[in-house]
């Protein structure tokens, strides 16, 4: 097997396939590892959702892979991990166990002053932990609500793609304590990425705001 | 936001446009090669070309201006080629004998030596120190560059029983892997590492962290309803790895940092076998900008071995002969319990035998 | 008075001083003026001011940057950051002037100016940026035909002594397989998947310039199967008026005790002799090494965090070493699969093969154990025997 085979596998939506594939032999994994580091942003997501996939499917032990991407947001490790985040959070989503410790320092990426400040901070890694925020607001509400007030805090953020993927979390977390903030970004026409139902959706920060203050809403009624 | 195309995975130039026209034309054919002098290597090819190598000494952190007078010199005498080796110096090779003296001329208006080659201590490889890392218990450039001027007259003749290679390493991460050179300069910490509990579950993943520790000294603890680690300080041996991995975890105490000395180490096979550096001296203090009592116990050793080393013999091999009740005796270091090994296997080196010299 | 005392007192002396080459950076580039500021403090405090924390790369690649961030941002605002770019190396780091002129030009635009030649693994380090310029010096470098070298969990920068283009022993083409595997083995170089680092190192004889038995996790190490080609004319030269003491200095120091000298012949027994060079290196002009050549392939090399340091030890023996080197890379796949699979985060392959065994490791890659592989067969009786008798 080799990158491509498995990028195009995962383009055209054929987990089933992908990770039989993966699970054929040890090195496919590596493979997989290696993809969260493509320069294709689709291809990136996709197998951040392939490992969720291979997580909860379970017969696959993921737990020293989860180790492997939290080193590599280690900067000890001169490593880049790109996607651990995603990764790791979408692990943990699908099976608990193989990322229990490993998910708090990827939440809290966020509210760490050393790397959440404009000047340390690497926005892909930091954009990374609060996708990871979104994704388990409804399976960990518990898990994620203390990460509220960091994001809010985010919504004034420079950089549209924290600004957007910290609504997008709010709104999924229902944080009604970020409402005010949120409405202060309806005429943000940025325009980001976000990654959900394993596509890739373009909108405004405006229109994130928007969802997000809706879902905040239904859930108050 | 579509990112332009690039080329990744290109890999690095190919060599050959980077080799002088004589080394093209003799690759693999080289016959032999003859020290000239100190410094200056002849190499001859089966089809009679005869190549002159001059090398000479780097800092190896070195600016683009020097790099651009390297350069300049290449140009002049080198048809615009040069290299450097494997223990940064730079080598300007020529196929006009009469290139040589000028190279050595002007190099030595830039202030750069010309030796390293044959019998001589060459380059001392070296990390990154101060100038630029986060583990290091200390400098490491200014510690080569201290001892190598102590040292230089070595640098530039070719008089000691073998080569012998010096290497600093500023952590016992040892980026430049010291651990198998004749003598080696080693950055140490000596007292555990301070835990910060408040951030530790947020900055670091617990299992890895009780994981990093080689003596299982590291123990998951909680404090204040706050998941975080204890250090059993008896087991602590200051190998810095929990740092590593563990920011909360710093190790660093500037009262406390120091260097070691080890000694006897070599790479080659020649005559023995490969062989890593054993304890010389436990601790020598900081002493920045020159760290005297560093250079001084180098040149002690230096010393010793040039005069009672056998021809041939590295420092490893000569200490092999004469045994390391003598090596202490004629180097005059004092001997204590820290030289004796109490990690894995420590007893393979326990003498087992009634073979001691009275 | 000057601000920095203390290290302006290496300025003086005969070795080339890195503070004079900082310092004439300086004039022109803030940032080194800054570095000077930050180093005097550390030499002052005894200690570093450079931070744990900060990642930083460029898109598509998982290595090749490292991040760095000083203490003192406040003080020394030009080296608040001040990250490393590694370079892949040419082969053997030859160069041709324009291809450095290059170099340092990007490196004036973008950087401090200040570089290592080389690092330890080998690259051409550029020291000091800023996290925006890491994409514009990729962009260029990589249109130029430079790419980024290895950093973290993936392959290190391949590296190799100057072999066969500067040297009579080199026994197969080392800046050939370094140019290879590099190529060969870029998407492990960019793309960190490994437990831990991997590094090659290609020596073309045992002199091993390189240390690659103490510096890689796998060490090829060229050496030659047939018998050691020697000149009698040549060692008669030698000999003539007492230039080499055959007698003492080659022959006394042979560690096989395989060779002899009658005072006008030189014979050796090439079947007992275990090609350290010695004999070799003191006269190079009479003895050289076989024709049969090729190389020896060692795993497991490292530095001593965590487990304690280790040398390689011999996987294969002996094989030719020709491109496309199909054997060997099929050899390289299998140990990585079995690494990948079996290694502990933050586990060397060395470290590995300890916790394994050596016995179940050389199985488990589809090797037949031989004596080559250890110094000496176990003295102790703890045999995990696989085979045993059933009562029927």
């Amino acid at each position: 097997m080799d990158r491509e085979t498995l990028s195009e596998l995962l383009l055209a939506r054929k987990y089933q396939d992908a990770m039989d594939l993966v699970k054929k032999r040890h090195g496919n994994l590596r493979i997989l590892l290696g993809l969260l580091y493509s320069e294709e942003e689709l291809v990136r997501w996709r197998a951040v959702t392939l490992l969720g996939l291979i997580a909860a499917e379970g017969r696959t032990n993921l737990a020293p892979a989860v180790r492997r991407m939290l080193w590599f947001l280690s900067e000890e490790s001169s490593t880049i991990g790109w996607c651990s985040a995603q990764a790791i959070a979408e692990i943990y989503r699908n099976n608990p166990g193989m990322a229990r410790d490993a998910i708090r320092v990827v939440l809290h990426f966020s509210d760490d002053p050393e790397l959440s400040l404009p000047a340390n901070r690497n926005t892909p890694i930091l954009a990374g932990s609060i996708w990871a925020i979104g994704a388990l607001a409804d399976s960990e509400p518990a898990l994620v609500s203390e990460m509220g007030p960091a994001l809010v805090e985010f919504l004034k953020d420079p950089d549209p793609v924290i600004r957007g993927f910290s609504a997008w979390a709010l709104g999924r977390m229902r944080f009604r304590a970020a409402e005010e903030a949120l409405n202060a970004l309806s005429g943000d026409d940025s325009v980001i990425n976000i990654y959900e139902d394993d596509s890739l959706r373009k909108v405004t920060v405006a229109r994130a705001a928007g969802d997000a203050l809706e879902n905040i809403v239904k859930n108050s009624e | 936001m579509a990112a332009p195309k690039r080329k990744t995975d290109i890999g690095p130039p190919h060599y050959e446009q980077m080799l002088h026209p004589m080394v093209k034309k003799n690759y693999g054919k080289w016959k032999y090669h003859e020290k000239v002098k100190p410094g200056v290597l002849m190499h001859v090819s089966e089809t009679g070309d005869k190549l002159y190598t001059v090398r000479a000494a780097s800092s190896r952190l070195v600016s683009i201006d020097k790099i651009r007078d390297f350069c300049n010199l290449a140009d002049k005498y080198c048809d615009g080629y040069l290299r450097f080796t494997s223990r940064n110096n730079v080598e300007f090779m020529t196929d006009k004998e009469a290139n040589v003296q000028p190279i050595i001329d002007e190099l030595a208006k830039m202030g750069h030596p010309v030796g390293g080659t044959g019998n001589s201590i060459s380059n001392i490889v070296h990390t990154q120190g101060w100038v630029h890392c986060h583990s290091s218990a200390t400098d490491a450039s200014g510690v080569v560059k201290a001892t190598m001027d102590e040292l230089i007259d070595y640098f530039t003749s070719m008089t000691l029983p073998a080569h012998l290679r010096i290497a600093v390493a500023c952590c016992l991460n040892m980026c430049g892997a010291v651990h198998c050179s004749d003598i080696a300069i080693l950055g140490i910490h000596r007292t555990p590492p301070t835990i910060d509990n408040d951030k530790l579950a947020n900055m670091c993943e617990i299992p890895s962290t009780v994981a990093s520790c080689p003596k299982a000294a590291i123990r998951p603890k909680v404090i204040a309803g706050k998941k975080t680690v204890e250090v059993v300080e008896d087991l602590c041996m200051y190998c810095g790895n929990c740092y590593t991995v563990c920011p909360a975890m710093p190790i660093a105490n500037p009262l406390n940092d120091g260097i070691s000395i080890w000694v006897g180490g070599k790479v080659s096979n020649s005559r023995t076998a490969p062989m890593f550096s054993k304890l010389a001296i436990p601790y020598l203090p900081n002493n920045p900008p020159r760290w005297p009592e560093v250079t001084s116990a180098v040149k002690n050793i230096v010393e010793t071995y040039a005069k009672d080393a056998k021809k041939y013999e590295r420092v490893g091999e000569w200490i092999g002969r004469i045994g390391w009740q003598k090596f202490f005796e004629k180097t005059g270091l004092e001997f204590t319990k820290y030289h004796i090994d109490d990690y894995t296997l420590a007893s393979s080196t326990y003498n087992s035998s009634t073979h001691v010299k009275f | 008075m000057s601000d920095t005392p203390m290290i302006d007192q290496l300025e003086t002396g005969p070795w080339p001083s890195f503070i004079k080459d900082i310092k004439r950076m300086a004039e022109k580039n803030a940032m080194c003026k800054d570095l000077l500021g930050l180093l005097e403090m550390s030499y002052k405090d005894k200690k570093t001011h450079w931070k744990h924390g900060g990642i930083v790369g460029v898109r598509g690649y998982g290595g090749g940057i490292i991040g760095r961030y000083s203490d003192s941002p406040e003080k020394f605002p030009n080296v608040s950051h001040f990250h490393t770019v590694r370079v892949n190396q040419p082969s053997a780091w030859f160069y041709n002037t324009g291809a450095l002129r290059y170099l340092c030009d990007l490196w004036e635009k973008h950087g401090s100016g200040l570089t290592n030649l080389h690092g330890s693994t080998g690259d051409f380090v550029m020291l000091g940026t800023t996290t925006d310029q890491l994409e514009p010096i990729f962009t260029d470098l990589s249109e130029h035909g430079w790419d980024l070298g290895g950093s973290g969990s993936d392959v290190r920068t391949p590296s190799c002594c100057n072999g066969m283009a500067r040297c009579e022993f080199a026994c197969y083409d080392t800046m050939n397989l370094c140019y290879d595997l590099t190529n060969e083995y870029q998407d492990e170089l960019h793309r960190p998947a490994f437990p831990y680092k991997f590094k090659f190192k290609m020596s073309g004889c045992p002199n091993d310039c390189v240390a690659s038995i103490a510096r890689s996790d796998c060490s090829i190490i060229g050496t030659w199967r047939d018998d050691i080609q020697q000149d009698d004319a040549a060692v008669a030269e030698y000999a003539k008026g007492g230039k080499v003491d055959i007698a003492n200095d080659v022959v006394g120091k042979c560690p096989t005790g395989c060779m002899s000298w009658n005072g006008s012949k030189l014979s050796i027994d090439n079947k007992n002799c275990n090609r350290c060079m010695h004999c070799i290196n003191v006269m190079p002009k009479a003895l050289r090494p076989g024709k049969d050549k090729g190389a020896m392939i060692l795993l497991g090399a490292k530095a001593p965090i965590v487990q304690g340091a280790l040398l390689s030890s011999v996987l294969v023996p002996f094989i030719k070493m020709e491109p496309p080197y199909e054997e060997f890379k099929d050899l390289i796949r299998r140990i990585w699969e079995f690494w990948d699979e079996h290694g502990e985060n933050r586990e060397r392959i060395g470290e590995m093969i300890v916790r394994i065994g050596k016995g179940n490791f050389v199985e488990e890659v589809g090797l037949e154990p031989v004596p080559a592989m250890i110094k000496e067969p176990r003295s102790n009786p703890y045999i995990f025997y696989e085979e045993y008798f059933d009562e029927e």
